[in-house]
């Protein structure tokens, strides 16, 4: 079963089953063709050496018997007969005995028919001629396994011939391949046995991580509940714990994190502030000064009641004036929770550029706006927002100094999202100071006129919404900050 | 091809060659096919101017033929290979049928006893040749009487009416017996039990061991063999000169000289003997010395067969 990410559920298991399988089958197999071999050696040898000294044991007496016949010139053949007949008697698994004498000729035979007849067969002239005992094992034409002991009948250089016994290997055959089967078997059950407890076991071991993997899924860094899966008491268990612990620590660092970030922003915002001062200063001190103007006329003339009634209207409207700016500027140093809702761009936009209104008074700047009138909605803090929006404003604003050209544009993204460009064609950043921006207290502003915290607390905001900042700078032509948000995306 | 398609064909693959390799491991497990080695010497019979040429030895029967051809055959090979002539054992049933064998030619040298060679010797002029040495480099032998190891018997007068086994009657222990040990005591063949003569030496200590004898005389070469196995020795005789290797008064004076060469050129304290030796009859393996007929005038004296 593929998993996201591609990741198979039952792969870890497979493979590790797999591989020690194909290692354990191939041990358990050398390990038992080694025995097998080594037992099936042992057991042919003892077959060997026993039909030798079986042989051996029959030659005593039927060279003394040769002997016997030469010292007494009489024919040995019928002392051999007799204790050829009297050993198959007494001996299982002979199949057959037969002495040759050095010239190739049987002169007894356990078949008495074969009494006086040749060999023929060039590997049994050649055992019969062996100056030393020696075994053999065949099959015969009839599909019997034999095993042939050849024991020289001789003295020194005297040689009467050799004895010649067959055995039946049957027996031994079937109790090799009675090994061959017990082993066989055995390393079956013990392979399988193996790989089936192998299979339990990694598969024990893979659902405890595959449960750990889902419990860390669940992991609510909001919250600190913990991790409720129950932790055995082996490795799983202790990787559980230290997940839970890690938990913690993730938890506890995003808490301490959101604080900084939120210590930074006030600072900013503060700071921001200070910078509004003297445009806030002159917008209050207009009205103040026209107020003063008009207390003065009307205490001047209080008797002139239509002076005075129009100047009272224009103390309202300077007090009217004066009350909109400190609204605004309480409503920018406010410090309030985040709180997100679907807004739109543009307006955020336009309740920007009419707040800082002012600073473009005085200074030979042109602000070219092109919205997009169809931008679909973002879900956004509007305060934060209007906020990314100022210092990207004011930063354009620093840029140009005296005169230039501002451009707004917003707009729809490739990925269904929206975006806000605002062009200067100012200063300009220098490309070795364009990974560097976003960096908190980076400046490059006289002492006092910024705290270079003004694009690290932009970034941070936009990607609290989800979105993303990218910045193009060509040095004393044109400068491009582009923010893009996902439309109606959750934060 | 699927994962699982993979994994199944790859199972059956691999139960394929596992069940192809258990059935050729099998037939070759089973094959008990084991051919005789290729490199064992083989025997080859004697080329027919050699077998032309054949010197036949005689062996009177002091021991089982069987014990005479495993003692005495590295004996005659050795000969074959230091004479350049093929030297055959013939045995025969007694110790008068070897002299006869000696007599009318079928056999060109013998071993004999000493109390035989001195009747061979002067009934038929045998002659002869060399005689054994002993580990203290001097010829000749002793006769040893041998009772069982439990017997009561201590001394030669506790023969009296006791059973007694005898080598052959030629031998020479049975005649010391019989001329030496028995008077000795003052006694004769009829105070004692019984007195029966065995085929060989080797018969008389099976039956003093079996308890059918209660003492017996035998060449202390084979008293020997089996002290310590049952067997007590409760007298010797004095030294004898050894059997010697003979010939008959007719023979090939170049035979002679190259057995002579031969068996006089032994020393067991050369490394190349010191293996052959060991595989000989124990009483060729010190070597030999040439025998002298004048050698065996003190036994002649002793039994009183010198000419008066």
């Amino acid at each position: 079963m593929m998993q996201p990410g591609g990741f198979k559920r039952s792969g870890l298991q497979l493979q590790v089953v797999f591989t020690v399988g194909v290692v354990v089958v191939a041990l358990m197999g050398l390990i038992s063709m080694t025995v097998v071999l080594q037992a099936r050696s042992q057991i042919l040898s003892q077959h060997r050496n026993g039909a030798a000294a079986v042989a051996h044991a029959f030659s005593i007496p039927a060279m003394d018997a040769l002997i016997l016949g030469e010292q007494t010139g009489s024919a040995a053949s019928d002392v051999l007969d007799n204790h050829i007949r009297t050993f198959l008697g007494a001996m299982d698994g002979i199949l057959s005995i037969s002495i040759v004498d050095p010239g190739g000729w049987i002169i007894a035979h356990s078949d008495p028919r074969l009494y006086s007849e040749p060999i023929t067969d060039d590997t049994l002239l050649r055992a019969s001629r062996a100056l030393e005992p020696m075994t053999s094992v065949f099959q015969d034409d009839m599909g019997r396994w034999i095993t042939e002991a050849a024991v020289p009948l001789q003295v020194g250089s005297k040689r009467w011939g050799a004895a010649l016994l067959r055995f039946d290997a049957e027996p031994t055959r079937q109790q090799v391949t009675r090994l061959f089967l017990l082993l066989f078997l055995l390393t079956l059950a013990l392979t399988t046995a193996t790989i089936g407890i192998l299979y339990l076991l990694v598969g024990r071991i893979t659902a405890s991580l595959r449960a750990l993997v889902a419990e860390v899924d669940k992991i609510d860094f909001e919250t600190d509940t913990p991790i409720t899966m129950e932790a055995p008491s082996n490795e799983i268990g202790y990787l559980i714990h230290h997940f839970g612990l890690l938990k913690d620590r993730l938890v506890q660092s995003r808490s301490e994190l959101v604080a900084a970030q939120y210590q930074v922003h006030q600072a900013e915002k503060m700071a921001s502030v200070g910078r509004l001062a003297s445009g806030v200063a002159h917008e209050v001190n207009n009205p103040l000064n026209g107020i003063w103007f008009c207390l003065h006329g009307i205490q001047s003339d209080p008797e002139n009641r239509e002076q005075t009634e129009r100047y009272l209207g224009l103390i309202g409207d300077g007090i009217q004036q004066i009350e909109l700016v400190v609204q605004k500027l309480l409503g920018f140093a406010r410090s309030q929770p985040a709180s997100f809702e679907e807004i739109s761009l543009n307006e955020q936009v336009r309740a920007v550029l009419d707040f800082i209104d002012f600073q473009f008074k005085g200074r030979e700047a042109t602000v070219q706006v092109s919205l997009d009138a169809d931008l679909p909605a973002v879900r956004a803090d509007a305060g934060l927002l209007k906020e990314v929006i100022m210092n990207l404003l004011l930063n354009s604003l620093d840029a140009i100094e005296q005169s230039g050209k501002i451009r707004i544009q917003s707009g729809r993204t490739d990925e269904e999202g929206v975006f806000l460009s605002i062009t200067d064609n100012g200063v300009g950043i220098p490309e070795e100071h364009l990974s560097q921006i976003f960096e908190p207290f980076f400046t490059t502003k006289e002492t006092g006129k910024g705290t270079g915290l003004g694009l690290s607390v932009t970034l941070g905001i936009v990607e609290l919404h989800g979105g993303s900042i990218r910045v193009h700078s060509d040095p004393g032509r044109k400068t491009t900050f582009t923010v893009a948000l996902p439309a109606r995306g959750t934060p | 091809m699927s994962h699982r398609s993979t994994l199944l064909l790859s199972l059956f693959l691999g139960i394929v060659v596992f069940g192809l390799a258990t059935a050729g491991f099998y037939r070759t497990v089973v094959d008990l096919s084991t051919p005789y080695p290729e490199d064992v010497p083989l025997y080859e019979r004697a080329g027919s101017a050699a077998l032309g040429d054949t010197v036949h030895v005689g062996v009177i029967s002091r021991y089982p033929p069987s014990v005479i051809y495993s003692g005495y055959q590295p004996l005659l090979d050795y000969l074959t290979e230091s004479t350049g002539r093929y030297f055959a054992l013939r045995l025969s049933g007694s110790y008068e049928e070897t002299v006869r064998q000696l007599v009318d030619g079928r056999v060109a040298v013998a071993f004999l006893g000493a109390y035989l060679y001195l009747k061979a010797h002067a009934e038929h002029g045998i002659l002869s040749v060399v005689q054994p040495l002993n580990d203290d480099g001097t010829p000749g032998f002793r006769s040893a009487l041998i009772t069982s190891q439990h017997s009561e018997i201590t001394s030669i007068s506790d023969l009296a009416g006791r059973r007694l086994a005898l080598p052959p009657e030629l031998s020479f222990s049975a005649v010391w017996l019989l001329m030496q040990v028995l008077p000795s005591a003052e006694l004769d063949v009829a105070s004692v039990g019984s007195a029966r003569y065995l085929p060989h030496h080797h018969a008389v200590v099976y039956e003093v061991l079996r308890g059918h004898a209660d003492a017996g005389v035998v060449k202390d070469r084979v008293a020997r063999e089996f002290l310590g196995r049952g067997v007590r020795v409760v007298a010797t005789s004095d030294p004898i000169p050894g059997g010697p290797l003979v010939v008959p008064a007719e023979h090939d004076p170049e035979l002679v000289e190259a057995i002579t060469r031969a068996l006089l050129a032994i020393d067991p304290a050369k490394p190349e003997f010191a293996s052959r030796t060991a595989r000989w009859d124990p009483e060729f393996a010190h070597g030999f010395v040439v025998a002298r007929d004048s050698d065996y005038d003190g036994l002649r004296a002793m039994l009183g067969l010198l000419p008066s």
